[in-house]
């Protein structure tokens, strides 16, 4: 049977579990069942049925959001905010290497990026010559193209995680 | 900015309140909450034990309760301990600096 108190706490409960809704799962579920034994703690001592005695207790505890603000302090950063992060990185190495690497293929002079899977002329008679000298301009060429896109992915990378800093900082 | 300090230097209450001996969260928090002026929120307490934990300052275990549902045991590990031991020793200089300052014995 369910009683109005029983409704109190849980409508308690539920103000709690959406308030702690920026939280991952498990550490939600561990707080809204450590806050649920605690006021199953104090019910046990207090006269069975008693409304102000029960609202006493959640009064005590506090507004869910206070709870919830406690609970983000120094929250590590959102999982959505590292797969930014990860995809960023990687396009920012990946994404040129690749590009590059299917130029090469399709002019047929590979130098650095491309896979020698297939047994070919690597050098063609469109290709530049292929001395040593040569192949090192175009390998420092390409390389610098790359890491030119990593350092920018790492700094557009860089502002979104002082951004999401600041709104960390500003929320509590 | 006192919300701040007192956030800070709220973990060290709990840390000595585990000096002695093992707690339960509602014991615990009740502890706390029945000194006036050391929270306001009963309930915040909750996410700074969790917090604790997974800094390895206190460690907890579940046991048998006489009279309901098992309790969460919380207790200070060596980290916590030394945590605690170093905070003591900078808190009763600072204490006495700001003091010095702003406290009643001082001189205008």
């Amino acid at each position: 049977m369910t009683t109005s108190t029983d409704r109190i706490v849980e409508d308690y409960l539920s103000r709690l579990r959406a308030a702690l809704g920026g939280l991952p799962r498990a550490r939600r579920r561990e707080l809204v069942q450590e806050i649920s034994d605690h006021i199953a703690e104090g019910r046990a001592s207090l006269p069975q049925g008693d409304e102000a005695a029960v609202r006493g207790l959640l009064d005590r505890l506090g507004d869910p959001d206070d709870i919830a603000a406690e609970a983000s302090v120094a929250l590590p950063r959102k999982r959505k905010e590292w797969a930014a992060l990860a995809l960023l990185s990687l396009t920012g190495l990946v994404l040129p290497a690749t590009l590059l690497g299917l130029a090469e293929e399709s002019s047929g002079c590979g130098t650095l990026f491309t896979p020698q899977l297939s047994p070919r002329p690597i050098a063609s008679s469109t290709c530049p010559p292929t001395d040593g000298s040569a192949v090192f301009g175009t390998a420092v060429w390409e390389v610098g193209f790359v890491i030119l896109l990593g350092v920018l992915s790492l700094a557009l990378a860089a502002s979104i995680v002082r951004r999401a800093g600041r709104r960390q900082a500003a929320s509590t | 900015m006192l919300a701040q300090m007192r956030r800070g230097t709220l973990q060290y209450c709990v840390l000595a309140l585990l000096g002695s001996e093992e707690r339960y969260g509602f014991d615990l928090v009740r502890r706390l909450a029945d000194v006036d002026g050391m929270v306001t929120s009963e309930g915040t307490i909750y996410p700074l034990l969790g917090r604790l934990r997974r800094d390895g300052l206190v460690e907890s275990t579940w046991q048998e309760s006489p009279t309901g549902p098992p309790r969460r045991y919380y207790r200070l590990t060596d980290t916590g301990r030394e945590a605690l031991a170093g905070f003591q020793g900078e808190w009763s200089r600072f204490r006495n600096a700001v003091d010095h300052f702003v406290g009643r014995t001082a001189r205008p």
